[in-house]
């Protein structure tokens, strides 16, 4: 009963537009490499100040290796030309390191990159590896190396080298705990390397993977199936098939739980994807009842806008949420591409639903709910029409649209009732036919 | 003879003080008495002192029995046996056992004329009067002279029957008959009887004195029968009770304390645990006069932990828990010991308690007792301070052996009465004791204990609201502080206990006989102890200890404790995550009776968490089951519910009655009741509405949402005259009647005039939002109900009709018309609504629901093929079920049962449980209610309680496990599962 009242879209409106800002929760189920672009994205969108943006990523990057990429942001940040020596210092060593692992990998490098060696390898692993023990002098040693070495690649911020040697350390390594961090990995690189057609299949292998590993402990599946989500989220609003692919994972059973136990915010991309794409409608039910469900966990303009709409069927409600949801997807580093069809997408979803409980609506009032002039929205009006998506008219003397609606008459609903019937009790005596044969 | 109030006997244990200074004569004949057998003891004692003190103890007689009566009066001591002893005052008790003594001449009257037949009569008389006076003394042995009775019936019913005399048929019968009746009555008191046998001097000798000193024969045999409890078992435990305990007293209690050496205490020491688990309860009172005494003159400390142990174990042999609870008297005393051990254990960093009773060559048969790793030096003489000493106890036990106590003195107690306030406060006690022995578990790394130990401090928490426990800690504050002050007071005289303990001076009374103190000895906090101001972080804590070191059942408990807590400070989605997340549902049906109690308890309190959070369909749920069992007194263990069918025994009832919680624990029944039904007639109505218009148009009539509620409706239609609402359910079927009619006005008013609600606590913004929501309901009932006749309705008209702003108005109405549940649409331009509804012919509707019917033949018997076939399995019939029920799709609270299809059984299953809503639920419940018939519920019941709770989470359930907790709650905060 406290619904329609939290529901009030103006005093939210006045709150800073921060408010809805998910970086910082994201970041935290993401590699840190990842979350550089996110913070790339915050400085450009000048919602933090640049400092405090500069500040953060030193701090990201002083755990990892990119140590000249560190001293440019410490320079920046403390307008000097200095180098402080601890980073020096630091620079050697990672080269130093570097070097060792490469010359530990040496004799893998060179079996690699030589194709016709490559083909001499078989599908199954141990046979490879006793064959690249006798014919190579490859050991696990070394292979072990190649794995640290690719993570090394990978902390320095040499993703395509790291993403090159991990392929090859996963067909040759017989670790199964390694793989998977192995395919992280390569996920992770193919990521930042933008390279989301290899990064889609690595991510549904990786994804299989975990799915098989069902003796883990509870607490690591949820948590690497939230991972997978947030990762996920990289590939999918930037692969053309990216909704459907997120929609099929994010409503498995296994990952809507995750989702809901442990990353409540991940039903903003949920909701973006399933208003986009247009052919999943079928799945908007389960999506509403699992935001009205985690309503008192989670709530942002998007959810808030589909749950007015579905579940209140509130359209002034729905109707401002809808205007706050432009700002929240223009600051958001995912959905920013993604505004304009979701934008135009939640509006025809708006409309429909309003015409479907109305019979005859001013034009005027619509143009002002749907935020355009009259003009646009009779031309709008007029195209739903023609794409056969609405079934109504426009009363152009009385300014209203009127709906078309037909009703079963007494008639027609028992005929609609009993049609199937006929069908169904002759197959039904047909397979008994038959098992009474047999 | 009125039975004895509380009152009464209260003021005779004052009186028993005042006359033990008379009372010494009767003393002086039990000590001669004594005298005269203390060879056969020797034989058997092993105590070489006791030649010795046969002398000094009889010349310290005259002294002797005004100390001990004065000690005993100290300690606040009920002790019945030594009140028989009174004479001149006719208490009730005195008449009692004046009545008996009478009936019992009056048996050897008739005996002497042979009249059987009168016996009879009076020995059923008799024993009447000995249940009473029983019950008026309070005694536990049987009076002496009711024995010697039986012996003397029994000596002269065999001479009887060996003589054979003439007698009337009448009398022969009656002897015939009280042959039987006799044999069997006897068989009961054969210890008894063969102990008066076997020592009958003891009775004859003072009787044979008696005549001339006390012509009266009431009060000799007054005396004699307080002769004769105390010696009822003479023979067998002679040793024990008098050679041991009651002869040395004399002498060690009047000895100079100079005099008392290392050796004479662990003697006593060893005496007294000798005599453990064989003595009544005389020898008890006898024996913690004794060791508080000995507190005082213990040699070193670990000696004094000895002694206190051992009186710590004395006074719980003094009752068994399942029968009585301890006396307050007894209860503060062992408390007080408690504190004194533990403040010893802190002064005393080489002492250590243990489990087992260490090994002991030196001790022999010294079990189970005192005196330990020190006994080695009980040859050797005192150790030196600080010499290592393992003594054995555990103060876990103790703790939890005082709690059991506390809880069982409050079921006894009328929770009206002042008395339940008194003991009320003893909580503090209990907490404070609670926070010192766990101080200590977690010091000596006993991790075990330290779980048993927090669940018992969660016991005392989880159920308080804010309030309560502001109240309680006030309260603390303010004993803490008295305490202070006294302790001030009585630090210097006596051995009272000045030790450091939390950084706190801690001072007790001094319990021996040097200072008197009022008959309740009072149990002083620690004044350091504060109860933390924070409640729910000290709950978490303590939540977490045991989830860290508990076993699974403590863990489950800590878990719905936890819940309760949750759900009474309004964290309504708190506590149904972590009910959720526990699994522990799942297992109601294999937890332990208390378990299943708490639980049950916890979703009472949910579903009034959820309704004061407006959340009414999920009130709803939760209540339903324990409302569908219609045993709700029995689910929640708050009273006894009679049953129509089923006889209970005698030992189930007590197993019941031992499962009540306290008083102050009970949730309100009126309250949980209207909460209920409210919710219930608040999704009843416009459900009920809507099941008619279906009707109406041919389809399927909807099962009820709640049955009870329906049931209630169905009574009231069967009723002629109907009065006024009275009770809550009157006025439940008052609003439902109105709110079908639309009138939502009288239905709040009805609701709303509920006394009940004052008890919750914001009431005013609970029926608020109650108010807004009888508004809404009115409305959809009233659509629901009267648009089929009306072509068009205004919507101003209904915002002005239910009060409710036009928004509000409109969106209600358009959910009913995007759900196909009202056919018709907004029109507008004009501001109405359009309603486009025809009502069918009856020829149509007829027609539909022939089709209808048609229709469900066809599934059932697609379903029926496909079952034997094999190609459908139950769950898919579930899911196929669930699919199909569409109930009113938001707000339908059909609650289907989670257990049967979702995760477990992959994609189909699940799916039909997501894709349907209502419909099914209902239904699964009805057939798990007859294998509901046990006492709880069935695993089934969280499912149904949680029917629209998160029907994607079963897969997490099943993953998850509550024996796991632990490690999920490490992670984060409040959060329980979400880390």
């Amino acid at each position: 009963m406290a619904s329609l009242g939290a529901a009030e879209p103006a005093a939210a409106s006045s709150a800073d537009p921060l408010q809805y800002d998910l970086t910082t929760v994201v970041a935290k189920s993401l590699d840190r490499h990842l979350v550089f672009p996110l913070l790339e994205f915050l400085s450009q969108k000048q919602l933090y100040p640049a400092e405090d943006i500069e500040s953060a990523k030193l701090e990201l990057i002083e755990k990892t290796n990119m140590v000249d990429y560190a001293v440019d942001i410490y320079q920046g940040l403390n307008q000097t030309d200095e180098v402080p020596d601890s980073l020096v210092a630091r620079r050697q060593e990672v080269v130093n390191k570097l070097r060792t692992l490469e010359g530990q990998v040496k004799t893998i490098t060179d079996f690699l990159s030589n194709a016709d060696n490559v083909r001499l390898l078989k599908q199954d692993k141990t046979q490879n590896q006793a064959f690249l023990q006798s014919e190579f002098g490859i050991g696990p040693d070394q292979v072990d190396a190649l794995y640290h070495l690719a993570k090394w690649n990978f902390e320095c911020g040499n993703y395509s080298a790291a993403a090159e040697y991990l392929h090859h350390y996963r067909s040759l390594s017989t670790h199964p705990d390694r793989c998977v961090s192995a395919l992280w990995g390569k996920v992770a690189a193919d990521i930042l390397l933008q390279d989301f057609e290899a990064a889609m299949e690595d991510l549904l292998k990786l994804k299989d993977l975990l799915d098989l590993d069902t003796f883990a402990p509870v607490v690591k599946q949820l948590q690497s199936r939230s991972w997978l989500m947030h990762w996920s989220l990289f590939v999918f609003f930037n692969h053309e098939n990216g909704m459907n692919a997120l929609i099929d994972l994010f409503l498995q059973d296994r990952y809507l739980t995750a989702l809901q136990l442990t990353g409540q915010h991940l039903l903003r991309y949920l909701s973006i994807a399933v208003v986009i794409n247009k052919r999943r409608r079928n799945v908007l039910k389960d999506l509403v009842r699992v935001i009205q469900q985690e309503q008192y966990e989670y709530r942002d303009p998007i959810t808030e806008f589909l749950r007015c709409l579905f579940v209140e069927a509130d359209f002034d409600g729905a109707q401002a949420w809808l205007a706050q949801c432009e700002e929240v997807l223009d600051n958001d580093f995912f959905l920013v591409a993604a505004k304009e069809a979701f934008m135009d997408a939640a509006r025809t979803f708006l409309f429909e639903t309003y015409c479907r409980v109305h019979q005859q609506i001013d034009l005027a009032e619509l143009a002002g709910q749907l935020g355009m002039d009259r003009e646009a929205t009779e031309k709008w009006i007029v195209n739903l029409i023609r794409n056969a998506r609405l079934n109504a008219k426009i009363d152009a003397k009385a300014g209203t649209v009127v709906m078309q609606t037909e009703t079963l008459g007494a008639n027609d609903a028992l005929l609609e009732k009993a049609r199937g019937l006929s069908v169904r009790t002759f197959s039904l005596a047909n397979t008994l036919v038959g098992i009474l044969k047999a | 003879i009125i039975p004895l109030g509380k009152q009464d006997r209260r003021r005779k244990a004052t009186m028993a003080s005042k006359f033990w200074g008379k009372g010494s004569d009767s003393e002086e004949e039990s000590s001669e008495e004594e005298e005269t057998t203390s060879s056969e003891e020797e034989s058997s004692s092993e105590g070489e002192s006791s030649d010795s003190s046969s002398s000094s103890g009889s010349s310290d007689d005259s002294s002797k029995p005004k100390k001990g009566g004065a000690s005993r009066f100290l300690m606040g001591s009920s002790d019945s046996e030594s009140e028989d002893e009174r004479r001149v005052v006719k208490s009730a008790k005195t008449k009692a056992v004046e009545e008996l003594q009478n009936t019992c001449n009056d048996i050897r009257n008739k005996m002497n004329i042979n009249d059987w037949s009168v016996i009879q009569t009076l020995f059923d008389k008799l024993n009447k009067q000995l249940e009473k006076t029983m019950k008026a003394t309070g005694a536990l042995g049987v009076p002496r002279v009711y024995i010697r009775l039986l012996v003397e019936l029994e000596d002269f019913l065999a001479k009887t029957l060996a003589e054979k005399p003439k007698l009337s048929p009448t009398n022969t019968r009656a002897l015939s008959r009280m042959k039987q009746q006799l044999r069997r009555h006897n068989a009961g008191y054969a210890e008894q009887i063969a102990a008066f046998r076997e020592n009958p001097v003891s009775d004859s000798e003072p009787e044979s004195e008696a005549p001339p000193s006390e012509p009266d024969s009431d009060s000799d045999d007054d005396g004699a029968a307080a002769r004769g409890a105390e010696s009822d078992d003479d023979g067998k435990f002679r040793l024990a009770r008098t050679g041991v305990v009651a002869r040395p007293k004399d002498r060690v209690l009047t000895m100079d304390p100079k005099e008392i050496t290392y050796e004479v205490v662990s003697k006593k020491l060893r005496e007294i645990a000798l005599a453990r688990g064989k003595s009544t309860r005389l020898d008890r009172q006898e024996q913690v006069e004794m060791l508080a005494h000995l507190a005082g003159l213990a040699r070193g400390p670990a000696q004094r932990l000895q002694v206190l142990v051992a009186s710590l174990t004395v006074v719980f042999d003094m009752n068994r828990p399942t029968q009585a609870a301890m006396t307050p008297g007894n209860w503060a005393r062992c408390a007080a010991t408690l504190f004194d051990i533990l403040a010893l254990l802190e002064a005393h960093p080489e002492l250590e308690l243990v489990d087992s009773p260490p090994e002991d060559d030196e001790a022999g048969g010294f079990e189970g007792g005192a005196a330990a790793g020190a006994a080695g030096a009980a040859a050797a003489g005192e150790p030196a301070p600080g010499t290592p000493a393992r003594v054995w106890g555990n103060l876990a036990a103790f703790l939890e052996r005082l709690d059991d106590e506390w809880n069982g003195s409050l079921k006894g107690l009328d929770p009206h009465a002042h008395e339940y306030m008194d003991r009320l406060r003893d909580e503090t006690v209990l907490l404070a004791l609670a926070a010192a022995v766990a101080q200590r578990c977690e010091a000596t790394g006993a991790f075990g204990a330290l779980a048993t130990v927090s669940l018992r401090r969660i016991d005392h928490l989880y159920h308080k609201t804010a309030p309560v426990y502001a109240a309680m800690r006030k309260l603390a504050e303010l004993q803490a502080a008295a305490a202070a002050a006294a302790g001030g007071d009585v630090a210097a005289p006596g051995p009272a206990v000045e030790e450091e303990e939390g950084g706190a001076a801690e001072g007790f009374e001094p319990r021996d006989g040097s200072a008197a103190g009022p008959p309740p000895p009072v149990v002083r906090l620690p004044p350091g102890f504060a109860l933390p101001a924070d409640a729910a972080a000290s709950l978490e804590a303590l939540v977490r200890t045991v989830y860290a070191h508990g076993t699974d059942n403590q863990k489950g408990q800590a878990l719905l404790a936890s819940v309760y807590w949750r759900a009474v400070h309004d964290d309504y989605h708190g506590a149904r995550d972590l009910l959720l997340s526990s699994r522990i549902q799942d297992q109601t049906g294999a937890l332990e009776n208390r378990l299943q109690v708490l639980h049950n308890r916890a979703i009472a309190q949910l579903g009034l968490a959820a309704f004061r959070a407006g959340l009414v369909p999920d009130a709803h749920a939760c209540l339903a089951d324990l409302y569908g069992t219609g045993r709700v007194k029995e689910l929640l263990a708050q009273g006894i519910q009679a049953h129509r069918y089923a006889e209970r025994s005698p030992e189930q009832e007590a197993i019941e009655r031992r499962r009540q919680v306290p008083f102050h624990l009970h949730i309100n029944l009126e309250l949980l009741e209207s909460v209920y039904l409210t919710s219930a007639l608040l999704l009843e109505v416009p459900h009920a509405a809507a099941s008619g218009n279906a009707t109406l148009a041919g389809g399927e009539r909807r099962r009820p949402l709640s049955k009870p509620l329906r049931r209630l409706l169905d009574n009231y239609e069967r009723q002629t005259f109907v009065g006024p609402p009275e009770n809550v359910r009157d006025h439940i079927i008052a609003a439902v009647r109105a709110l079908s009619t639309g009138d939502w006005r009288k239905a709040y008013g009805y609701v709303s005039s509920l006394a009940c609600w004052a008890l919750m606590p914001q009431r005013e913004a609970v029926l608020d939002a109650l108010r807004d929501r009888f508004k809404v309901e009115g409305l959809r009932t009233y659509l629901l109900t009267y648009a089929r006749y009306y072509s068009s309705l205004s919507v101003a008209a209904l915002c002005e009709m239910f009060d409710l702003p036009e928004r509000r108005v409109h969106a209600v109405v358009s959910r009913l018309l995007a759900d196909e549940a009202l056919a018709g649409a907004h029109d507008q331009p004009t501001g109405t609504v359009v309603v486009r509804a025809a009502e069918p012919s009856r020829l149509a509707a007829l027609a539909a629901g022939f089709a209808d019917r048609a229709a469900l033949l066809v599934d059932l018997n697609e379903r029926a093929l496909a079952l034997r076939t094999g190609v459908l399995h139950a769950d898919e019939e579930d899911g196929e079920g669930g699919g199909r029920g569409r109930g009113g799709a938001g707000d339908g609270p059909g609650g289907y049962n989670r257990r049967g299809r979702g995760g477990r059984h992959g994609g189909l299953g699940g799916d039909g449980g997501r894709g349907g809503r209502g419909g099914r639920g209902g239904r699964g419940r009805g057939a798990g209610g007859s294998y509901r018939a046990n006492f709880l519920a069935e695993p089934g019941f969280g499912g149904g309680v949680y029917g629209r709770g998160r029907p994607a989470r079963p897969q997490q359930r099943d993953d998850s496990n509550f024996k796991q907790l632990g490690n999920w709650y490490g992670g984060r905060g409040g959060g329980g599962l979400r880390n």
